[in-house]
């Protein structure tokens, strides 16, 4: 009875916009095909630069304008948002995997594995990581998938020193040493006892980076590096769109608000549930109650 | 002492690092925290080892549990050297050699169910089929006066006494021989102390159960122990049957640590031995007694000897050059 009102107080706190503003891209990069009323990359020329329909001189056929080869914006921020989720997801998911596995070992081991790892981690931040991107990605040629590697391999060490910090703690617990005495085998410990402590930070990182990634990969197809035209990006069309900033500023603004929405979706939920998961929050919240 | 000897530890010392003297110095410096400690285990008794904090008594714990390197001597179990162990054999001292903490919010993982951490060791072990593992789990809960439906339970459910139970029950899955207490009771409430006391001590006589007891805590030792040794600053300093040592301390620190017991009776005069100042640095002993600067019977020899620890009576081993003296 009182967990489950603790845990009712805990989602009564959920960032209900947040969520909102996520789900509602999920469902639309889904089913983009039924959505988006036009093709992302059917051109229209004769309507080149059409205007959203509350301007004058815009149309209800096209909502949100037309670019300057006539293609309708709102379809292609909808495929858009295929790439920048997926590109999210995979990236995170990569970067995450990677980045614990090197501080799970890192914070166990300690001694010269650790100062190996930890002076890797140094060396890549003191990089900049649009430095990384571009050498990267000029050797590998640009692609989605070379995209997603990259991010996938720049951002690791944030996963990692976080993990790191946390194993620290970890494994001093008493039941570590209890997992040694049984005859545990040293991936044992790392998967079942210390690993399902670590797990909570890395989400709620795993969360924020995600917005970051979207940026990133929005960043990188700006400077052309990225996701390669005709494939709606809402980076590219950032891009494209700056040109004409001065009499169509349609072309840019939606394309950016569109990124600003879902960075925002998942910082909301990434703090939500960094205080979900974070038993000194759970227990504050209990307090105000 | 009679029966057979389970574990002898023999001039066991373990020294740690703790770093270099200075950036252009080679030299590195150690802290001493077992240094020459020999006694033997007996199977089916308990033997105590007391001694203030930072004495190394939990440090000897946790070298025969094979948490820690050793940096000189050996550790015997069963006539072998446990530092030898490889492969089957290291597996076999792992099932044999088991430990109970002091801290129960630290030992139970946070994120395992109790069943599943009770159960653990008979898992690595290969020992059993699943149905027959979740039966022993069962029964060890009853064992240790638990209730087997809590085996789906999370530790945040439990009180400080109760996961020390199931400490204690994880520790006996694989019929240990020898089981390491780590001051398994300083963490707890008075009335559970006794409680978990008793029944270590009714586990002992059911499965002959042989107990290293480390503890700081003098009247507890007493209660539990056949045997005793006090230790202060990384070495043995007293040594002998329990009755013996609580009858007839020789050695001034035993002394002190005895009258330093709260004896519940108000009416009984106190006549404490209070200790000046505190344990010295354990990387300043150069040469003497190490209790010397607190002791309130040294002399100046004391300054210079080093007192060894021989036996003044039948089992009754002293470090004390003026107790040697005497006798």
């Amino acid at each position: 009875m009182a967990k489950s009102s603790k845990l009712w107080a805990q989602i009564k706190q959920a960032p209900v916009g947040g969520l909102t503003i996520l789900f509602l891209f999920i469902v639309v990069a889904l089913f983009a095909k039924f959505i988006a009323p036009h093709s992302p990359i059917d051109q229209d020329i004769t309507h080149a630069l059409s205007p959203p329909f509350f301007l004058e001189g815009g149309t209800w056929n096209y909502l949100l304008g037309t670019d300057e080869l006539g293609r309708d914006i709102l379809s292609r921020i909808i495929f858009g948002a295929r790439i920048s989720l997926v590109v999210g997801f995979i990236a995170v998911a990569i970067s995450g995997s990677i980045g614990v596995w090197f501080g799970l070992i890192s914070g166990y081991f300690g001694g010269k594995v650790d100062s190996v790892i930890m002076r890797l981690v140094d060396i890549q931040l003191s990089m900049p990581y649009i430095l990384i991107a571009l050498a990267l990605i000029g050797a590998l040629g640009p692609s989605l998938r070379n995209i997603i590697i990259v991010i996938g391999i720049t951002s690791w060490v944030t996963y990692a020193r976080v993990a790191r910090g946390d194993v620290l703690g970890i494994k001093e617990n008493e039941f570590v040493d209890l997992a040694k005495i049984a005859g545990c085998s040293t991936y044992r410990i790392l998967v079942r006892h210390i690993f399902p402590g670590v797990v909570n930070s890395q989400i709620v990182l795993g969360t924020l980076m995600f917005g970051r990634v979207i940026i990133f990969e929005a960043a990188l197809s700006f400077l052309g590096l990225g996701v390669q035209p005709p494939t709606p990006s809402w980076g590219t069309m950032l891009a494209d769109g700056r040109q004409y900033l001065t009499y169509a500023w349609w072309l840019a603004t939606f394309p950016g608000f569109a990124i600003m929405l879902v960075v925002l979706g998942t910082n909301l939920v990434g703090d939500w549930l960094r205080d979900m998961l974070d038993p000194k929050q759970r227990a504050a919240v209990r307090g105000k109650r | 002492m009679k029966g057979e000897s389970i574990l002898k530890v023999n001039n066991l010392k373990k020294y740690f690092s703790m770093g270099k003297e200075g950036i252009f110095s080679g030299k590195a410096r150690m802290v001493k925290a077992v240094d020459g400690v020999d006694f033997s285990l007996y199977k089916g008794q308990t033997f105590g080892l007391v001694g203030e904090s930072g004495c190394g008594k939990s440090t000897t714990g946790r070298c025969i549990l094979k948490l820690y390197g050793i940096t000189n001597g050996e550790i015997l179990f069963q006539g072998k050297n446990i530092h030898s162990f490889e492969g089957k054999e290291r597996m076999q001292y792992r099932r044999e050699v088991q430990a109970v903490f002091q801290d129960p919010y630290g030992s139970l993982n946070p994120r395992m169910r109790i069943g599943e951490f009770i159960e653990e060791p008979m898992l690595v072990h290969g020992t059993f089929n699943s149905r027959d593992r979740k039966k022993r789990v069962a029964k060890l809960l009853g064992v240790v006066g638990l209730s087997s439906d809590h085996a789906s339970r999370y530790p945040h459910e439990f009180s400080g006494g109760q996961r020390q139970r199931i400490c204690i029950a994880r520790a006996l899955s694989l019929n240990p021989k020898l089981v390491i207490l780590d001051e398994p009771v300083s963490a707890l409430d008075v009335s559970i102390r006794a409680q978990i006391l008793n029944l270590l001590m009714d586990l002992q006589e059911e499965f002959g159960l042989t107990y290293l007891f480390i503890s700081h805590d003098l009247s507890v030792v007493e209660h539990i122990s056949d045997f005793v040794a006090v230790m202060y600053l990384a070495k043995i300093v007293e040594m002998a049957p329990c009755d013996m040592i609580f009858k007839n301390p020789l050695h001034p620190y035993t002394n002190a640590l005895l009258s330093a017991i709260l004896v519940p009776d108000p009416e009984l005069a106190q006549d404490a031995i209070i200790l000046e100042g505190d344990a010295a640095d354990p990387r300043g002993l150069e040469k003497g007694c190490r209790f010397r600067d607190r002791c309130f019977n040294a002399t100046d020899e004391c300054m210079e000897k080093e007192p060894e620890l021989i036996e003044v009576e039948p089992n009754h081993k002293v470090a004390c050059l003026r107790v040697a003296q005497k006798k």
